[in-house]
């Protein structure tokens, strides 16, 4: 199946899931009942939280009994672009408020392009510089969002 | 014969040059705006708020209006050709519509959402003419009572969709409802679930939420498997966006029941269009003969919702207008805007406003054919993106997506919010959790528990306050129905379905 | 770090002040000014900011440009003019919820200080909130009403919401009578009518504007304001004062600020600007069709107003017992 692949420990994942989920549901429930359940003519704080939560544990048990009992495959992508991308969004929040909208989607762009092999300068220059230009008109002249353009 | 006057009236004051012309401005702006995810159309109304200052207030009506109901109509364009969608009502359309392009069908899917969302919005119209002060007497009924059953309504509905294992899908729900309670407690002021981080105190933003559990998401899976779809650009013809008689005739009940659906939830201040196109797509799973085939690119999937959350928001100026109780932020804003004239929505807003009230009925009539007019042409344009390749369209909307999420606050920590969501989000499509549940989970929680707290607060305690309204009994009903058809019937049917596809293997 | 902050602060404005002072002022403004209003477009704060902008503009000779900042109740956007350039190009409009409500709800998670970060330049309105039942309510005066409470501990009230003005008011009420009642939260002033109106609720509080529109629409009865003095729009309803309430005064207010150390000249220019645009015919008229008492008051007696209504509203959030966890 393409160039991803199935990842050999689904199940085990499937089960960590749902077990997350259960540790999630349990922490839910249990910071809720410290916000107070209230009465049941003034219901307090936590009591909706309260019942979520124990919802949420009930669902991922079930969840973990079906993920104990069944296989699942699943076609994962490959861990490196997936990182990229992730790296390029982060470098985008770091950068616009001190550097300004242009450096940070220079750089997003970049990275991303980068994150689906390697960069074809000529025509990935144009379109940056295109998205910009584009950005700039559109974002802080048209709608007038509170960007800096490089910072300051 | 007087509200035919009334009517005709409408339509004069709406179809002076000088309106259309607004009119038109905002539909085309709410488009775009619609189309580029995240940014939505508050960002658009609060830009052009200052200008309809130097308007007459029926004119500023009729852009704002339009701007709202334009961005309505092109959500529904990233949802079906990228499955990213900027609203919680968009990510319905997801559900059926990407598969549709992944099919090859895109033009077809932007075709039949943009021929629904017109009948939708233009026969909820006819509605709002005719049954104004019947719609308003219905929104004043309802109690906290009655909003609570709906919504627990839609959440049953939500986990009973047919996509995937039901567990899963009513554990996204509930997920939902517990990701929605994290920051201020409106009865009591307290910080709930914030861990002390002030940036959650006013929640978690449902736009970083629904982008990036559905748009970062997909970019994230775009690397695995057969990878993202890509189109031959010469593929795109006119005839090929066209759908078939059979795909037409498909969609027309869908559409009617939508309508309805729509309408109805739309009169409810608060309900929004999310819960409309819910409770649509899955009245649809549930009359169909063959349920099966929702997910994998349906017709009614799409023609249902599309025409229900465009019904809804056209039914939704009615509470918005007579009792002036805004259904989300950008009805907020638009009350402002007449505020800003000295106009104030209320009960006698029709009979003293008389004017503005039946120029803007009629406008978004108008609104409506120039929207039909606008989209048609462009679904083109639209689905020619789907020929850049991915090294280029998707850092193009992943730059989209952050100053999309980042303007709706003015706030990194959403950024951050949206990319940690893109990873959950990725996680659980690979091991088949639904999205769209988590997602109505989210923006149904607050309300019920706020309608919850009340109904019994106003019951003095006694929960069967829910059974003593009726409209609430008849909802609980439903809810009942929909358990019941789901729960006994469910793994018998998946095996019978089973043993089907093995004979059909078999052949 | 805040030391020298502040340090920083000071020698500027001293150096300011020393070299700077008069060219500027004279010269002020040359350049458009943006008024930072600290919530969504549309809402009560930005109706009078932009009905004054427009006078205020003429008289200053460059344009006010309002550039709504919302979020976290007001906070958001009156922290970014405590940390503006106190030039008077960035100023604020400010009111009772971020600038005297917010401090005393969130002392020390809030990023500003009002009456260290600010220089307040004028109260441009005020509006009390309004006590009301509904129409067939059989209660004609406060004192029965309160009367009736005392008997019957556990009545309902409505309030547009929890830790606005109207909701620490009647925490205040309650306070002042010794009664016990149970507060029903709305979402906002309409809906409070509608309860009204649907007679889920037999008594409100409620904002001004919206009060009258529940007064008009006869769907309820106004029995008491809660200003120090009558209301214009209503001159037949009595203040709480007069009727057994001495301690019941709470206004909302708005009003503009700058950021501290900006120049006295400028906070007088702005002030002259605003208390003129004040007086402008289209402001008076709208004024008055949202219930809104026009103020204007001076630098020096903004400044002692808004140190005392911090005072006088935390005292009500302590009332309310409610408070952010820190």
């Amino acid at each position: 199946m393409g160039n991803g692949k199935q990842i050999r420990g689904a199940q085990y994942a499937d089960i960590a899931i749902a077990l997350v989920l259960l540790a999630i549901g349990l922490g839910f429930t249990i910071i809720a009942y410290g916000h107070g359940l209230g009465s049941m003519r003034r219901i307090g704080a936590g009591a909706m939280p309260f019942l979520i939560g124990c919802a949420l544990c009930l669902c991922s048990l079930i969840c973990l009994f079906g993920a104990l009992r069944s296989r699942i495959e699943v076609d994962v992508s490959p861990p490196l672009p997936v990182a990229l991308v992730l790296i390029a969004v982060v470098a985008w929040a770091l950068m616009v408020e001190p550097f300004g909208l242009v450096p940070a989607t220079v750089v997003l762009m970049l990275i991303g392009t980068f994150a689906y092999g390697p960069i074809r300068w000529v025509s990935t220059s144009i379109v940056i510089a295109a998205m910009c230009v584009g950005c700039v008109a559109l974002f802080i002249y048209g709608f007038r969002l509170p960007f800096t353009i490089f910072g300051g | 014969m007087d509200l035919l006057n009334q009517i005709l009236g409408g339509f004069a004051t709406a179809s002076t040059p000088h309106n259309i012309l607004f009119c038109f401005i905002g539909v085309t702006v709410g488009t775009f705006v619609g189309v580029l995810p995240g940014l939505g159309p508050l960002a658009a109304i609060a830009l052009c708020l200052p200008i309809t200052f130097y308007l007459d207030p029926t004119t500023a009506m009729i852009m704002l209006a339009g701007i709202f109901y334009g961005a309505q109509y092109g959500s529904s364009t990233a949802s079906i050709l990228l499955n990213i969608p900027g609203t919680a009502s968009a990510a319905v359309t997801c559900l059926d519509g990407y598969p549709l392009t992944q099919k090859g069908q895109a033009g077809v899917a932007l075709m039949i959402t943009t021929l629904t969302s017109f009948a939708g919005g233009t026969m909820a119209i006819v509605l709002v003419m005719g049954l104004a002060p019947v719609i308003s007497a219905f929104a004043m009924n309802f109690s906290s009572a009655e909003y609570f059953s709906v919504m627990l309504l839609g959440l049953v509905a939500a986990s009973t969709l047919s996509i995937g294992s039901p567990i899963k899908g009513m554990t996204m729900v509930v997920a939902g409802l517990a990701l929605s309670m994290i920051g201020t407690d409106k009865y009591t002021g307290e910080f709930r679930f914030t861990g002390g981080v002030l940036d959650l105190a006013e929640g978690v933003s449902l736009v970083a939420l629904s982008i990036g559990l559905f748009g970062v998401a997909e970019i994230l899976s775009s690397f695995a498997g057969k990878g993202p779809v890509l189109l031959n650009a010469s593929s795109v013809r006119l005839r090929d966006m066209l759908p078939t008689k059979q795909q037409l005739k498909q969609s027309i009940l869908p559409t009617f029941r939508g309508m309805g659906i729509g309408s109805v939830i739309g009169a409810m201040p608060g309900a929004g269009p999310a819960l409309a196109s819910y409770l649509a797509y899955v009245a649809e799973t549930q009359v169909s003969k063959n349920p099966e085939k929702f997910g994998t690119g349906a017709i009614e999937g799409i023609a249902a919702p599309e025409a229900a959350n465009n019904a809804s928001v056209q039914t939704a100026f009615i509470p918005t207008l007579t009792l002036g109780v805004p259904g989300d932020v950008v009805m907020a804003v638009l009350i402002g805007a007449l505020m800003i004239h000295g106009i104030t929505p209320g009960p006698d807003f029709i009979s003293s406003h008389g004017d503005i009230f039946w120029g803007l009925a009629a406008s978004f009539w108008i609104g409506n054919v120039l929207l039909l007019v606008l989209n048609i042409p462009l679904i083109g344009i639209w689905v020619r993106m789907l020929a850049i390749p991915p090294r280029i369209l998707y850092p193009i909307m992943l730059v989209f997506v952050c100053i999309g999420v980042y303007s709706i606050r003015n706030s990194i920590f959403d950024v951050y919010m949206m990319l940690l969501f893109g990873v959950v989000g990725y996680v659980l499509a690979l091991f088949r959790y639904p999205a769209p549940p988590l997602l109505l989970g989210f923006v149904l929680g607050p309300l019920m528990e706020q309608h919850l707290r009340r109904a019994l607060l106003l019951g003095r305690g006694d929960p069967m306050t829910f059974l003593h309204h009726p409209i609430s009994a008849i909802f609980l009903a439903l809810c009942l129905v929909l358990i019941l058809r789901s729960l006994p019937l469910g793994p018998i049917r998946q095996k019978l379905r089973s043993r089907q596809v093995h004979r059909v293997d078999m052949e | 770090m805040k030391k020298i902050k502040t340090l920083a602060a000071a020698f500027g404005a001293l150096s300011m002040a020393v070299l700077g002072t008069a060219a500027h002022a004279q010269n002020y403004p040359d350049r458009p000014v943006t008024m930072i209003v600290p919530w969504a477009p549309g809402g009560a704060a930005d109706i009078i900011a932009r009905l004054v902008a427009e006078p205020m503009g003429k008289l200053l000779g460059q344009p006010v440009v309002i550039e709504n900042r919302p979020g976290a109740g007001g906070t958001v956007g009156s922290a970014v003019v405590a940390k503006a350039d106190p030039d008077g190009y960035t100023i604020l409009m400010g009111n009772v919820a971020s600038e005297a409500i917010a401090p005393a709800f969130y002392a020390d998670t809030i990023p500003y200080k009002v009456l260290e970060d600010f220089a307040p330049v004028t109260q441009l309105i005020q509006q009390p909130s309004v006590l009301l039942v509904s129409k067939d309510s059989k209660f004609d005066n406060v004192k029965d009403l309160m009367a009736f409470a005392k008997e019957n501990p556990g009545e309902l009230y409505a309030t547009p919401g929890v830790g606005n003005s109207p909701y620490l008011t009647f925490e205040l009420i309650k306070d002042n009578y010794g009664v016990e009642m149970e507060n029903v939260p709305y979402d906002s002033g309409a809906e409070v009518n509608n309860a009204l109106n649907a007679g889920d609720v037999q008594i409100a509080i409620n904002n001004l504007p919206e009060a009258i529109k529940a007064i008009q629409a006869g769907i309820a009865k106004p029995l008491a304001v809660t200003a120090a003095e009558r209301n214009p729009l209503l001159p037949d309803v009595p203040t709480f004062v007069e009727s057994g309430g001495e301690k019941i005064v709470a206004i909302s207010w708005q009003g503009i600020f700058a950021p501290a150390g900006t120049p006295d000249a400028i906070v007088q220019k702005l002030y002259e600007a605003t208390a003129a645009a004040l007086k402008d015919e289209n402001v008076v008229q709208r004024n008055k069709e949202l219930g809104s008492v026009p103020v204007g008051s001076t630098p020096e007696e903004f400044k002692a107003f808004v140190a005392s209504e911090i005072e006088n509203w935390a005292y009500m959030v302590k009332l309310a017992g409610a408070s952010a966890p820190k």
